[in-house]
């Protein structure tokens, strides 16, 4: 028995898993093109684990996911430099909103939080984990997660309300 | 407000990653990354280790020449390029804390093959690259080698440029690796030569570790040189015949690296020595373009050449003279610490610098004079102590063409 996972265990739990574990990805990273780095980057690191090490494959590739994206994975500094970007377009106060699709700009706001915020919000809203498997999933305590997320969502509503959006808008965007 | 933003976050996160696919083949790109991550780990850790081994004794010894300077372009015509691909030099930056071997071999009453005139060598080895100098005993230029290997269609090749200055030719040569040891290895420790061929990357303090250990070495005795511990490395058996030359290895023990080697055939009248004194340098991009050889204007191109093959890496190729010879072509050797040869650019090789020692001190070459030990009799002066006549037989010569 090899020592480590090798490329046919892996194809293998793609083939099954994939797409779920390629949606995630994609969340955290807000692209296709970033998530498929992404996935592969935690193929890398799950390739050079000891088998031993690895009881569940997909749960510890998935945790090594949304850990690499938490620790900021690339450069630390690339959500920050898009923010200019987006507070010049949220200075547009008298932008006709119904152009906007709300929903898009919500995701791409998410994308310029900090990474562990965006994993935190990912994790609790989206993967609907709760708040203590999300801290098992991340490896930190539950009280670091309800910070995170309640910092990530405030941001997410002040950003929100730059955009002068208004309750029956929202309103009429569910129905 | 905040319900209706969390759900449609969650609902613009669903449009944005609706119809997700895995790329084919993204495990093993995965795979392929892992490894070549690998190797550049590997890579920087030796060129760590090494600018931490020859940073310390660079900051207290003053000025590395390396391999003869880069070429004149005035002087010459064509250059003589090899280089090692980025595998080949992340392996060779693994071996001997990742420093350029030089050893300056001086001969007495030894031929070096082919160029009979020559007196005097230097040779640098740097994995799987080597560039290799003779030089006369008034330091006059007679050859000037270099090789590297290659991967060609499949084949592994070594190929390299040659000059012959008494001829006045050059040639480029490309031929399969030399597949043989060239010195004895008993069965008892099958390919553990020591000295390994010339060309082939060596990890010396780990082959001589593995010579000691099987049995085909073992430690006569520790010696002190200017402050530095020595151990003095033998062959374990007797030398079977006049043909065969007593062996003596000094070895850095701080380091594991060779501080000199010595060959004496004691059969001959007088006998025959070469005297081999390591230096061991900082693969900068300098010493390693210093590699290359520079083919002087006017010299003519002719066929396939030997490639450096002979020196300390290969001794069976150095021949004991047959008889006691005047001959003015080979003049009782000096050592390299006294004995200045000209490069091909014209300037004279340096003398040979201490030793990295990563305890932090410099630790020099031993001189050729005899020192005291306080642990044992004098360090004898290898190269230029006088001794019976020699045998007579010549060993086989291949490289010498």
């Amino acid at each position: 028995m090899p020592n480590r996972l090798d490329v046919a265990d892996l194809e293998q739990l793609l083939a099954e898993r994939g797409e779920q574990l390629m949606r995630a990805a994609i969340a955290l990273t807000g692209s296709r093109q970033a998530g498929e780095d992404l996935l592969q980057a935690a193929l890398e690191r799950v390739l050079a684990t000891p088998r031993r090490a690895v009881a569940d494959t997909e749960g510890y590739l998935r945790r090594t996911l949304y850990n690499l994206a938490a620790d900021g994975w690339r450069r630390r500094d690339r959500w920050r430099a898009r923010v200019p970007l987006l507070e010049s377009s949220a200075s547009r106060a008298d932008d006709d909103v119904a152009a906007i699709d709300l929903r898009d700009a919500l995701v791409r706001v998410l994308i310029q939080l900090p990474p562990r915020q965006r994993a935190v919000i990912v994790l609790r809203y989206w993967e609907q984990l709760s708040e203590a498997e999300t801290a098992e999933l991340l490896g930190c305590s539950a009280g670091t997660v309800k910070s995170n997320a309640s910092k990530g969502m405030r941001k997410l509503r002040e950003l929100v309300a730059a955009w002068n959006l208004d309750e029956p808008y929202l309103a009429k965007e569910k129905s | 407000m905040n319900v209706d933003v969390t759900e449609l976050l969650v609902e613009g996160l669903d449009r944005l990653t609706d119809g997700a696919i895995v790329p084919a083949g993204l495990a093993q790109q995965a795979e392929r990354n892992r490894r070549i991550r690998r190797v550049k780990v590997r890579a920087m850790t030796g060129a760590g280790s090494a600018m931490a081994v020859a940073g310390v004794a660079l900051g207290v010894v003053a000025g590395v020449a390396g391999p003869a300077a880069a070429p004149d372009s005035g002087s010459s015509g064509t250059i003589g390029a090899v280089s090692l691909d980025r595998a080949q030099r992340a392996l060779a930056s693994t071996y001997d804390h990742g420093l350029i071997e030089e050893i300056q071999v001086a001969v007495h009453h030894v031929s070096l093959g082919r160029w009979q005139s020559a007196s005097h060598e230097t040779l640098w080895q740097y994995g799987d690259l080597v560039r290799q100098q003779g030089a006369t005993s008034s330091g006059r230029l007679v050859f000037d080698l270099n090789s590297v290997a290659r991967t060609v269609h499949g084949q592994a090749l070594i190929s390299g440029y040659g000059v012959d200055y008494p001829a006045r030719t050059w040639w480029h040569t490309a031929r399969p690796p030399w597949e043989g040891e060239t010195s004895p290895t008993p069965a008892r420790c099958p390919g553990v030569a020591l000295p390994a061929p010339t060309g082939s990357p060596v990890n010396w303090p780990a082959r001589i570790r593995a010579a000691v250990s099987c049995g085909l070495y073992k430690v006569s005795r520790t010696a002190r040189l200017h402050g530095v511990k020595l151990s003095v490395i033998v062959p374990a058996d007797s030398p079977a015949g006049a043909a065969e030359p007593d062996r003596v290895l000094w070895v850095d023990q701080a380091t594991g690296l060779p501080a000199r080697i010595t060959w004496t055939w004691l059969g001959g009248r007088p006998s025959g020595s070469v005297t081999g004194d390591f230096s061991w340098l900082r693969p900068t991009s300098a010493h390693l373009a210093a590699f290359d050889v520079p083919i002087p204007v006017g010299f003519r191109k002719v066929g396939p050449g030997p490639l450096p093959q002979f020196g300390f890496g290969s001794f069976a190729n150095l021949v004991p003279l047959p008889s006691p010879s005047p001959s003015s072509s080979l003049v009782p050797g000096r050592s390299a610490t006294t004995t200045p040869t000209a490069s091909p650019t014209g300037s004279p090789t340096r003398a040979p610098r201490p030793v990295p020692s990563p305890s932090g001190s410099p630790t020099p070459i031993p001189s050729s004079s005899p020192t005291p030990s306080p642990s044992g009799p004098p360090v004898p002066s290898p190269s230029g102590s006088p001794g019976p006549a020699p045998s007579g037989s010549p060993a086989p010569s291949p490289s010498g063409g």
